[in-house]
């Protein structure tokens, strides 16, 4: 079987004035289809980085990523990547249904997005500004915007990390619940994160990285049952897949 | 009525009694210093006369604006999109900028006469300065994130341009332009004194020359009012744009 997400000998260095700056070195990964990917890691290890990597819109320094066979940049172009990057980047001076529409223009596309308003929650805010939107509102609509084009992928960069504890939690569910309704077209998403609970409850497979330069430092399997629910989160398994990742990112 | 704008008036009519009081208190002359009572009378009996030289000035003002807003917003695209433009030419805006208005206007009379072309490119000359700084400001004054966010959906350049970098830059573009007001009606007046035979500049110079000094006041008034109300269309113009495009309106 080929897999739907191949990394390949990734590296990336940021060349700077003070000598160059080794973000990422010789990630290989497979990720299966119709799976749920977290990249965890502490800050600055190149999560991110990757995730732009990933999704076609940074080059990497060394290797490639194919996406069912073909080079990343190529699928992006195809429409085939949608990307919720870390903050909600919505443009102030369009509505909540304009900056959903974005990409469609862009595409010179006219498609009925009501729909989304349902999917996301948002009923009733199609015409309201991003200021006027609280920050779980204006993420809803980011995610919104993502999959507005019907990706087959979603890239999601810590997306829920400036919201509150429990809108967080609260998004995480909403989050499994669009994956696994089969609502959407998606067949991967791949979600950065420092959050362990956040990666087990929403993932297949936890790709741990090291401290900078971002190296792999284990993959992690996580056999939990679908559909997940929230009572998921005390039971044994729950707990063990905690304490091995909580020891994998402190050591 | 708003107290925002009942408390200018109030201090504006205090001024006007104790002004019309210490002339008459203290016997001034009125070729020194007029008051306001006669300041009026001079006002209502030319006021053809100042009517039309206003037009003049304005127009001048006005049409060295817009030249200005034509030459400045080009160069201000043309710099957000190449340093090399903008190191090359910028040296030569600040030389614009800092060359005084008045030493630069006997060259403009010699090259294009006493007529309104000269005092319209010395409007120009002083209002292109804000629009391009401002305007450069606000193309390029964007995150990164809204930058990769546009290329995550494939957007081309003409793209980026039209819906993100332009809708960012409008309200920089409009913080210049109202500086460019005041800018481009001293621009006017002061190509005036140099040499002309029409508009305000000419009106209070001549008077000056009979010691006039009540039509002087009058003519002066006429200027300031014409600036203010320049001021406030453009204002106008800004917040109904704003208001529409929802940029920065405070709830």
């Amino acid at each position: 079987m080929t897999p739907a997400l191949k990394l390949e000998n990734i590296s990336k260095i940021y060349p700077s004035k003070t000598g160059d700056l080794l973000v990422l070195e010789k990630i290989d990964v497979e990720v299966g289809k119709e799976e749920f990917v977290s990249i965890i890691g502490p800050s600055g290890c190149g999560k991110t980085t990757l995730l732009k990597i990933i999704g076609g819109i940074l080059k990497p320094t060394t290797g490639q990523v194919l996406i069912n066979n073909q080079e990343s940049e190529k699928v992006l172009q195809e429409r085939k990547i949608g990307i919720v990057f870390q903050s909600p980047v919505l443009m102030r001076w369009r509505t909540a249904k304009e900056n959903i529409n974005l990409p469609l223009e862009l595409m010179g596309k006219k498609t009925d997005v009501t729909h989304l308003f349902d999917l996301i929650g948002l009923k009733g805010f199609e015409e309201s500004y991003p200021r006027q939107l609280s920050g779980g509102m204006q993420e809803r609509v980011a995610i919104a915007r993502a999959l507005v084009f019907k990706p087959s992928i979603l890239l999601m960069d810590e997306p829920f990390g400036a919201l509150d504890e429990i809108t967080r939690h609260k998004m995480n569910l909403e989050l499994i619940d669009l994956w696994q309704s089969g609502k959407t077209e998606l067949s991967m998403i791949v979600f950065v994160t420092h959050n362990i609970i956040e990666a087990i409850f929403l993932s297949d497979k936890i790709i741990v990285l090291t401290k900078r330069p971002g190296r792999i430092k284990a993959i992690v399997d996580v056999k939990l049952e679908r559909p997940r629910s929230i009572a998921l989160r005390d039971s044994r398994e729950f707990v063990s897949l905690k304490r091995e990742l909580r020891e994998l990112t402190e050591a | 009525m708003n107290r925002k704008y009942l408390y200018p008036v109030i201090v504006f009519v205090i001024i006007v009694i104790l002004w019309e009081f210490l002339v008459a208190l203290f016997g001034i002359r009125e070729f020194i210093l007029p008051s306001p009572s006669a300041i009026v009378v001079h006002l209502i009996d030319s006021a053809h006369s100042i009517a039309y030289h206003f037009c003049v000035t304005m127009s001048e003002a006005v049409l060295g604006f817009l030249t200005a807003v034509l030459i400045g917003v080009p160069i201000a695209v043309l710099f957000s999109y190449s340093k090399f433009a903008e190191w090359s030419f910028y040296p030569y805006i600040v030389a614009l900028k800092v060359t005084p208005i008045i030493a630069m206007v006997p060259f403009l009379i010699l090259w294009f006469g006493v007529g309104p072309v000269s005092k319209i490119i010395a409007a120009a000359i002083m209002a292109i300065f804000p629009i391009v700084v401002d305007t450069t400001r606000g193309l390029r004054e964007i995150r990164p994130e809204c930058l990769e966010m546009m290329k995550s959906f494939s957007a081309t350049k003409r793209q980026t341009f039209m819906k993100l970098k332009l809708p960012n830059s409008i309200p920089y573009l409009f913080s210049g332009l109202k500086i460019a007001t005041a800018l481009s009606t001293v621009g006017a007046v002061v190509a005036e004194f140099v040499g002309s035979n029409e508009g305000l500049g000419f009106l209070i110079l001549t008077h000056f020359y009979y010691l006039e000094t009540a039509t002087m006041f009058a003519s002066l008034i006429a200027l300031s009012a014409g600036g203010i109300v320049f001021f406030f269309i453009v204002s106008l113009i800004e917040s109904k744009l704003l208001q529409k495009y929802g940029i920065g309106v405070e709830e």
